[in-house]
């Protein structure tokens, strides 16, 4: 004759109650007992003839419409008397309640005692108070982040759900290796610039990955007045005279090229004839050129050959009649680009020369695109290597060719 | 002047040499672009240089997932795996497989926020730790499996030209053959762990599904039903694979401990080879009866959690529509016309932009939508003003911009490939905002009028991530949800002026701690943003007042509210989660008394199975990639080119006499390693054939990109062994083939096949069985051109609807005569009211152009069902041109002809619960049609009228839970003016 125990257990197993072990004890009592065997198929007929029943979904309306009336029953009912309405009446409710809840207790207690299930539900009643006080204490502690632990937050009338969260990942984390380049090609104004023909024809030019290189020039180049300067022959002529260059390295020329005194006599020739002309005499009304003028650097420079040289050259005669070339010559960005090497090596390059002569090349100086990529210094460094611009290139057409399919 | 495309196929020879000039550089400008990185446990192959900035963070999370799942599983995969990055899609993703090598594509974009349904950290990491555990959990071979690897030389993927392979694929890989839910159930539950907790095992969309469902009393799929009919007909398809596998696995780890959980996955020496097998030596039960026990668990929980939430008053809802939706977009209301404009996709029904009517709930369908993406369908915009509807198409992958004019209904394509989504209408200045997905970074942009253009507003570093843009009514103002590199979300306010001058902050407007905020909108004032939050863990409405600055609940819904709408001072149009998708409805614009939160399964599991806290792998930063490198540089396929697997075959072969020999063989497979390249070779032998010359048979197979070359001796085939439709012949062939494409933009697509082929020891006509050549050798040339724009509904077994058409000029060479042929076909199908249902008309007509009419190379065949008794093509070969049902296979001939055809498609019956989890039912299916024939239309002697009428029906079984086969039964009547009624039975097995 099967036991209590066994029985039950026969039940929990049919109901998904059972653990691993437990259910092996089943099996093996099935198997060996025939009593366990004919109460076991008799239950797992009744369940099967349950399962039968299949769960129909009733219409989104239906559902919704009993929902919303026993919602709307439960708040037009009349209003319940509170229990503690008089003292008489407090009195009949407290023992009233003492005594339902002394007969559940008792009842529990029993059934308790009786079935290992009931002591199951008992311990996870016991388990969720721990874990209950656990939350509301606060230990122990899950996760590291802040609101892990649920309650209202920020929000007045929500309660917030928690959710168990490890550690986080950093931007640390995360290695890359020069996305810049790629970012570059996000915007299509660049896109539509490094996929044209003009461009790549000035990046093919080595002298200008070599100018690329220098700050100064970019700085320049960024200058709406040296990109018109660009555009005249006279400036590309003068760029090409090996004494402007060599003048353009001297400090004191580029001391005496911030002194706009200094600038208007140069533009009128004053240093071209005796220094008794007009010219010069106007700019010696300036305290700022008589200072410059008195100074050995300014001296050592008007005793240069180089500096005499160029002052007599037509193409510089030319170029100081433009009132674009005299403002890049005021600026200090030029002034700067003067001092640097690689821009004046630039600027010796006929290559670039040629290349700065060309439509193209003023296109791409004159756009807006350009100057967001000067800026980048991905770009920057992707420009000094021929292999690099080849590949950026590449790339860019790909893209393109992709936009306009 | 004889046409060029004539001239060619005169002149086979030159036909060749302009495609060998034609393809040349085709595949290898692309293929040029693709470069690796190799380390001893991978080759990353990655298809752009510009993608190079991803590289060191894919290797190093590709090296540190490995190392943690080595260590976890206590197992090393053989050699090195495969990753594949690219930039295809609009949306992150990934995908695993374990055959013939282990390999891993990563699609690079910034991850779908929808719902979310998929929380995550960064996406490198994530996307590793996932598909990791996938090749974990199907490669790990026991001794038999690798005795059978060493025997195949190598893991087996089926191939439907060699049926044992499936055989020999279970026997290689067989926790492969596992259904989807279990798959993705495991890789989601270790990847939430490994993420820190961020996943779908602590996902509240899961939540959502299953405390809707049960509060609805709908249907819980059963093991069966979930694959047979939930992943397939339900409006969430192939997510129930994620959705029901993770709360299956999830439970499991709750209930039982991750011990036996990890060992019902992991293919240790004494585990059984099948996961059902597997999952009785681990729990001791069935897997049907454990899943039982994991439905009535989780009623239990739910159940819970709804008692939780009705603590405090539900917000009462009012429904506008009598059904929900299926997936829906963002809506927009419009006061003039009292409509809302929504895109919905629904089973059944082509995905669209439809208007609602808010007092009726009228709904009517205003344009089909390509492309429709899955949950969010389309992302949508509208211009009041000019009544225009901004949308895109292609939404999985690159998406396009189009403008729908509601005055007339029109549509027009503003930009192509333009890679932008989360729209929204700037009224200030008619400009578009979007979010651009390209090459892995998400980039705010701008589309001004007239939209011929885009302009980078500003691109975001990798990881971060913008989306749900709206902007207020002046247009001062861009709100959005901005999602981070460690997962945490925010929402995020731009002042429109600075952004353009190149401000880079975005203050935070509001911060949800660990939910995320969605569809944050506007109110008509501009004083009010409306949206929705998991914030108590059910997706709520939140109201946000800009002059209080203060964030409070709308709502205590009990599934969940999406996407409001804020449509009058007092209501706000939501949409509801239920069953069946979301259901637009209106709720009260007022604060409820208090809203309760509910529990979460995955932090039952983090704190009754707290190892699972250590499960997260150290950081990836620690990888020294550098010292792992082995190689850099571009991807040559010839130096990843190798023998994948060999294994034995059977063909049969049937000679010139009729007679069917049996041929037995091997067949090696090899390929490179990103599948732009295959060889197949078949080599057999046949002993019981007469002729010595016929014994041997010979077939290889060269694939590279557009090109294909294939030679043939003797060829023989699997399904002649079963026939009645027989491919094998005698003699030898070489026949180089080129496919291009004269236009990609999905549906549509307009491609281009010129072969060239020669033949020789002929005894039969090539192309038409029993039809014997009078001469042995044959030069044969053709030039296809092939339109497609075919559609289908989701939950569809077949396509539903759409266009073909396909013109075909072949010329045969045969004794110095050549036979030009032409032929034309096209069909048109239409998607009738009742789901699933569709009407097609077919027509085709072809004529020989020169030479003897009544020579075979100059003339066309006909007759039969066209299927074999066991077969591997397309069920449906009635629809084929050469197939006319009710008469003998070849039975009818002409040199021009003219055939018609219609076919009514039922909608599919679907199996819920027929079979086993190894072995089930999926659907039936009916085709009734009629085909109508005329040959030699130009010559009454000889002219031929023939009619049809037939029915096919077919059933779909799935075994091990990747090999579908169907079963087809046909029967058809055919008549001829003063002939008697033929008829025709047809029964056929599709193998795979």
């Amino acid at each position: 004759m099967l036991q209590q125990h066994q029985i039950e257990l026969i039940h929990r197993e049919i109901d998904g109650a059972t653990m691993p072990d437990e259910s092996a004890a089943v099996r093996k009592l099935v198997a060996e007992d025939p009593e366990a065997r004919a109460l076991d198929a008799d239950l797992r007929r009744v369940g099967r003839l349950f399962q039968q029943v299949e769960a129909r979904e009733p219409p989104i309306h239906l559902k919704q419409s009993i929902l919303d009336a026993v919602a709307q029953s439960a708040r037009a009912s009349p209003k319940e008397v509170p229990a503690w309405s008089s003292p008489f009446a407090f009195v009949r409710w407290s023992l009233s309640t003492l005594k339902t809840a002394f007969e559940s207790l008792t009842e529990h207690t029993e059934m308790a005692i009786m079935t290992k299930k009931t002591m199951i539900i008992g311990s996870t009643v016991i388990a969720t108070v721990v874990v209950v006080a656990a939350i509301a204490t606060g230990f122990p502690p899950i996760g590291n982040g802040a609101g892990t632990i649920g309650g209202d937050g920020p929000i007045s009338g929500v309660q917030q759900a928690s959710r168990y969260q490890g550690r986080a990942i950093t931007p640390a984390e995360v290695t890359l290796q020069n996305p810049e380049i790629s970012v570059l090609l996000q915007n299509p104004e660049v896109l539509k610039l490094v996929t044209s023909e003009a461009f790549r024809t000035v990046m093919a030019n080595e002298a200008f990955r070599s100018a690329m290189a220098s700050e100064a020039f970019r700085t320049a180049m960024a200058s709406e007045a040296f990109r018109t300067a660009m555009a005249s022959e006279a400036f590309r002529t003068v760029m090409a005279n090996e004494a402007y260059r060599t003048v353009m390295a001297s400090e004191a020329y580029r001391t005496a090229m911030a002194n706009e005194a200094f600038r208007t006599a140069q533009a009128q020739g004053a240093f071209r004839t005796a220094q008794s002309t007009e010219a010069l005499r106007t700019a010696q009304a300036s305290e700022a050129f008589r200072t410059l003028q008195a100074s050995e650097a300014f001296r050592t420079l008007q005793a240069s050959e180089a500096f005499r040289s160029l002052q007599a050259s037509e193409a510089f005669r030319t170029a100081m009649a433009s009132e674009s070339f005299r403002t890049v010559m005021a600026s200090e960005a030029f002034r700067t680009a003067m001092a640097s090497e690689a821009f004046r090596t630039a600027m010796a390059s006929e290559s670039f020369r040629t290349a700065m002569a060309s439509e193209a090349f003023r296109t791409v100086m004159a756009s807006e695109a350009f100057r967001t990529l000067q800026n980048s210094e991905a770009f920057r460094s992707l420009s000094r290597s021929a292999q690099a611009s080849e590949a950026f290139m590449t790339e860019a057409n790909r893209t393109a060719q992709r936009t306009a399919e | 002047m004889t046409p060029p495309i004539i001239a060619l196929a005169r002149h086979p020879g030159r036909t060749l040499a302009l495609l060998c000039c034609v393809g040349m550089w085709a595949p290898s400008a692309l293929a040029a672009q693709f470069q690796t990185l190799e380390t001893g446990d991978m080759r990353l192959v990655y298809t752009s240089p510009l993608q190079a900035y991803l590289v060191p963070q894919v290797a190093r999370s590709f090296e540190n997932s490995l190392q943690f799942h080595r260590r976890f599983w206590n197992y090393d995969p053989d050699g090195r795996m495969e990753v594949l990055m690219h930039d295809l899609w609009h949306y992150g993703n990934a995908g695993a497989r374990p055959v013939p090598d282990n390999h891993i594509t990563l699609g690079i974009e910034p991850y779908a926020h929808e719902y979310e349904s998929g929380p995550a950290p960064e996406r490198m990491g994530s996307s590793m730790n996932h598909e990791m555990a996938h090749i974990f959990t199907v490669d790990r071979p026991t001794r038999s499996d690798r005795f059978f690897r060493s025997v195949f030389f190598g893991k087996v993927t089926p191939n439907v030209e060699a049926p044992p392979s499936m055989l020999y694929g279970y026997l290689t890989t067989p926790r492969w053959y596992t259904p989807r839910w279990y798959l993705e159930g495991i890789a989601t539950y270790l990847e939430t762990w490994m993420n820190g907790g961020l996943g779908r095992a602590i996902g509240p969309y899961d939540e959502m599904v299953f405390r809707t469902l049960v509060r609805d009393s709908a249907r819980i799929y059963d093991v069966v039903g979930l694959e047979s009919e939930g992943t397939t007909v339900d409006f969430q398809v192939g997510v129930n694979s994620y959705l029901y596998g993770t709360r299956f696995v999830s439970y499991l780890g709750l209930r039982y401990g991750n011990d036996s959980l990890l060992a019902w996955f992991n293919r240790t020496p004494e585990s059984q080879a099948y996961f059902t097998s597997q999952f009785r030596q681990v729990y001791g039960r069935s897997l049907e009866e454990e899943w039982s026990r994991w439905i009535a668990w989780e009623k239990d929980w739910q159940r819970a959690n709804l008692d939780s939430i009705r603590q405090h008053p539900i917000t009462p809802v009012r429904p506008i529509t009598d059904r929900a939706l299926g997936s829906v977009s963002r809506g927009y209301y419009d006061p003039a016309s009292h409509e809302l404009y929504v895109a919905i996709r629904y089973p059944g029904q082509e995905a669209s932009l439809a208007a609602i009517d808010v007092a009726t709930g009228r709904t009517r369908k205003i344009s089909t939508i390509l492309g429709a993406s899955g949950f969010s369908v389309t992302s949508l915009a509208f211009d009041p003003a000019s009544r225009t509807l901004f949308y895109t198409t292609n939404n999985a992958d690159w998406r396009h911009l189009l403008a729908l004019d509601m005055k007339t209904g029109h549509s027009r394509r503003l930009l192509t490939n333009a890679r932008i989504g989360d729209l929204v209408f700037d009224p200030a200045d008619r400009s578009l905002w979007g979010v651009r997905h390209d090459n892995g970074f998400s980039t705010i942009v701008r589309i001004p009028w007239p939209y011929t253009e885009w302009r980078q507003v500003q691109t975001l570093p990798y990881g971060r991530d913008i989306f749900d843009l709206d902007i207020s009514p002046d247009g001062a103002t861009l709100i959005g949800s901005q999602g981070e590199i460690d997962g945490s979300l925010r929402l995020v306010r731009m002042d429109v002026a600075a952004l353009q001058a190149g401000d880079t902050t975005h203050p935070v407007l509001f911060e949800f701690g660990q939910w995320s905020p969605s569809n944050f909108v506007f109110s008509p004032d501009g004083k009010f943003l409306f949206g929705s939050s998991y914030y108590s863990g059910v997706s709520n409405i939140f109201r946000y007042d800009f002059e209080h600055q203060k964030m409070e609940p709308l709502s205590n819904a009990e599934t969940g509210f999406f996407k409001p709408v804020p449509v009058s001072p007092d209501s706000v149009l939501v949409f509801q989660f239920s069953g069946r998708g979301f259901l637009p409805s209106m709720i009260p614009n007022l604060v409820p008394e208090r809203v309760s939160a509910i529990r979460f399964l995955g932090n039952e599991i983090a704190e009754k199975r707290p190892e699972v806290q250590g499960w997260m792998p150290p950081s990836s930063s620690r990888i020294n990639l550098d010292s792992m490198t082995t190689a850099t540089g571009p991807y040559r396929w010839t130096h990843n080119f190798k023998l994948d697997n060999a294994y034995p075959i059977v063909e049969g072969y049937e000679d010139v006499a009729g007679r069917t020999t049996v041929a037995g063989g091997m067949r090696f497979n090899f390929s490179d390693r990103v599948g732009a390249t295959s060889l197949d070779v078949t080599a057999s032998w046949s002993p019981t054939q007469d002729s010595t010359y016929e014994r041997p048979h010979l077939r290889a197979v060269f694939r590279h990109w557009n090109w294909k070359v294939s030679a043939a001796f003797n060829r023989a085939d699997f399904y002649d062994l079963f026939g009645p439709t027989k491919v094998s012949r005698r003699g030898y062939s070489l026949a180089v083939q080129y496919t291009g494409s004269l236009l990609q933009d999905a549906p549509r697509s307009l491609t281009y096949t010129l072969q060239a082929a020669g033949y020789g020891g002929l005894q039969t006509v090539p192309d038409f069985q029993g039809v014997a050549a009078p001469y042995d050798k044959l030069l044969s040339s053709s030039a296809n051109l092939a339109y497609g724009s075919l559609r289908r509904s989701l939950g569809a077994i077949d396509d539903e609807l759409g266009t073909t058409w396909d013109l075909t000029l072949r010329g045969n060479q045969v004794n110095g005569t050549l036979f030009p042929r032409l032929n034309f076909e096209a069909g048109r199908g239409f998607l009738l009211p009742l789901d699933h249902s569709s009407l097609w008309f077919r027509a085709s007509a072809g004529t020989a152009l020169a030479g003897d009419r009544t020579d075979p190379f100059a003339r066309f065949y006909f007759g039969g069902f066209g299927n074999n008794k066991v077969d591997h093509r397309a069920i449906q070969q009635f629809r084929e041109v050469e197939a006319f049902p009710g008469i003998g296979i070849n039975a009818v001939s002409g040199a021009n002809y003219g055939r018609a055809q219609v076919e009514w498609t039922s909608p599919p019956l679907r199996f819920r619960r027929v079979g086993t989890p190894s072995m089930y039912l999926r659907w039936a299916a009916l085709s009734l049609v009629a085909t109508g024939l005329v040959t030699d239309m130009d010559d009454p002697a000889l002219r031929r009228t023939l009619t049809s009428a037939g029915a096919q029906a077919d059933v779909r079984l799935v075994t091990l839970s990747h090999l579908d086969s169907t079963f087809s039964l046909g029967y058809a009547v055919a008549q001829e003016r003063g002939v008697p009624l033929h008829t025709q039975w047809m029964f056929s097995f599709k193998i795979m």
